[in-house]
């Protein structure tokens, strides 16, 4: 059972890790740069956009063989 | 040395070049253990000097790029059992030293020493050379982008999986060194939430240039336009830098000829294998300098 979903959990992996990177590594990183430079955000959208741009960049990513992005 | 160098003057078979050349191999590389756990250390504490804020970012991002450039070269020595020497006990070294000099550049140890074997067995085949697709373009800002890209649309993907049906040894490599490319993957990700803009600039742009740089002078610069072949399939070369900047890489034809040979050894063993490379044809060999130490080539 646990060796099956660890199976499921790096085959996931394998075809959706950018796009978790994406999310994660680049949204992390655009939201801080969007604090840098613009201070502290109360606005939700400013918060959830740094990380829809993560997902963008993930999904580019995957689906134009972006794999410079990792 | 000078000695055998002499000798083989008068005689150059391929049994006098070994002869010459197996007297250079064998040692323990310690300088590249040096320098292969001293750049981590440096990388590491270029980290809490930047977190603590006892350094700016900006010059963190400086002291990682360069550090960083340096993390592959020792990684290399352990893939062709250069920490070890010819002591099989301390075989571990070049996994270990490798795996750890490899952490800023976020690779498995595994999967860069099975592709760089593919690659010395398949020199410059666009087929199953791994290095190819970075290594046959037309400048070097082609190479630098073409191994950022090479996993993703730039093709190795088709090259490694025909190298695994072929090779059992080989895919069996890949799967495991894909454990530490996945910590490497997790790692990256958590390491960004806690501290992004400093993972961006002193982890992942840093890596992303110093693969480069060494696309361009490990890969690009000695095997472009070449065709396949022991003699015929890496060059000497120059761009007037001293050797140092460039990893010795204008000399990496020594190192396709006798893997085995140290590469702080190689400048001794071109000095007494000169005649055999110039004789063999190799290309530039005719023009390198008699004495090859601290220069940076510059005579080719």
């Amino acid at each position: 059972m646990f060796t099956k979903l660890l199976e499921l959990f790096f085959d996931h992996i394998t075809n959706w890790g950018l796009v978790w990177f994406g999310v994660v590594f680049w949204g992390s990183i655009f939201n801080a740069a969007l604090f840098f430079f613009l201070g502290g955000a109360n606005n939700l959208v400013l918060i959830v956009l740094p990380y829809l741009f993560g997902l963008l960049l993930g999904l580019m990513g995957k689906f134009k063989g972006w794999s410079w992005i990792n | 040395m000078d000695q055998l160098a002499g000798d083989s003057q008068a005689n150059l078979s391929i049994e006098e070049e070994r002869k010459i050349a197996r007297t250079f191999m064998g040692r323990i590389e310690w300088e590249m253990i040096v320098i292969g756990l001293g750049q981590v250390i440096v990388w590491v504490a270029t980290w809490a000097l930047v977190v603590n804020n006892l350094i700016p970012l900006w010059g963190g991002f400086i002291i990682a790029t360069v550090s960083t450039a340096c993390a592959y070269l020792p990684s290399h020595a352990g893939q062709h059992g250069h920490l070890s020497g010819k002591h099989q006990n301390l075989d571990w070294l070049n996994t270990f030293i490798s795996q750890i000099s490899l952490i800023p550049l976020a690779q498995s140890h595994h999967i860069l020493k099975a592709t760089h074997m593919k690659h010395h067995a398949h020199t410059n085949d666009p087929r199953k050379d791994p290095d190819y697709r970075h290594s046959h373009v037309d400048n070097w800002l082609q190479s630098a982008i073409q191994i950022q890209n090479q996993t993703g649309e730039g093709g190795l993907i088709e090259v490694v999986e025909k190298l695994s049906k072929e090779d059992s040894k080989f895919a069996e490599a890949l799967e495991k060194g894909g454990l530490v490319g996945f910590l490497f993957f997790f790692a990256q990700m958590t390491v960004a939430v806690i501290y992004p803009l400093e993972t961006l600039l002193l982890w992942w742009v840093p890596r992303k240039l110093a693969v480069s740089y060494l696309g361009i002078i490990f890969s690009y610069e000695p095997h472009k336009d070449l065709p396949t072949g022991r003699y015929k399939d890496t060059r000497f070369w120059t761009n007037g830098l001293p050797r140092f900047i460039n990893h010795s890489m204008q000399i990496h034809v020594m190192h396709h000829m006798y893997p085995r040979i140290c590469h702080f050894d190689e400048p001794k063993a071109i000095e007494a294998l000169k005649p055999f490379m110039i004789a063999r044809g190799i290309p530039g060999a005719e023009k390198i300098p008699e004495k090859l130490r601290f220069n940076p080539t510059i005579s080719i």
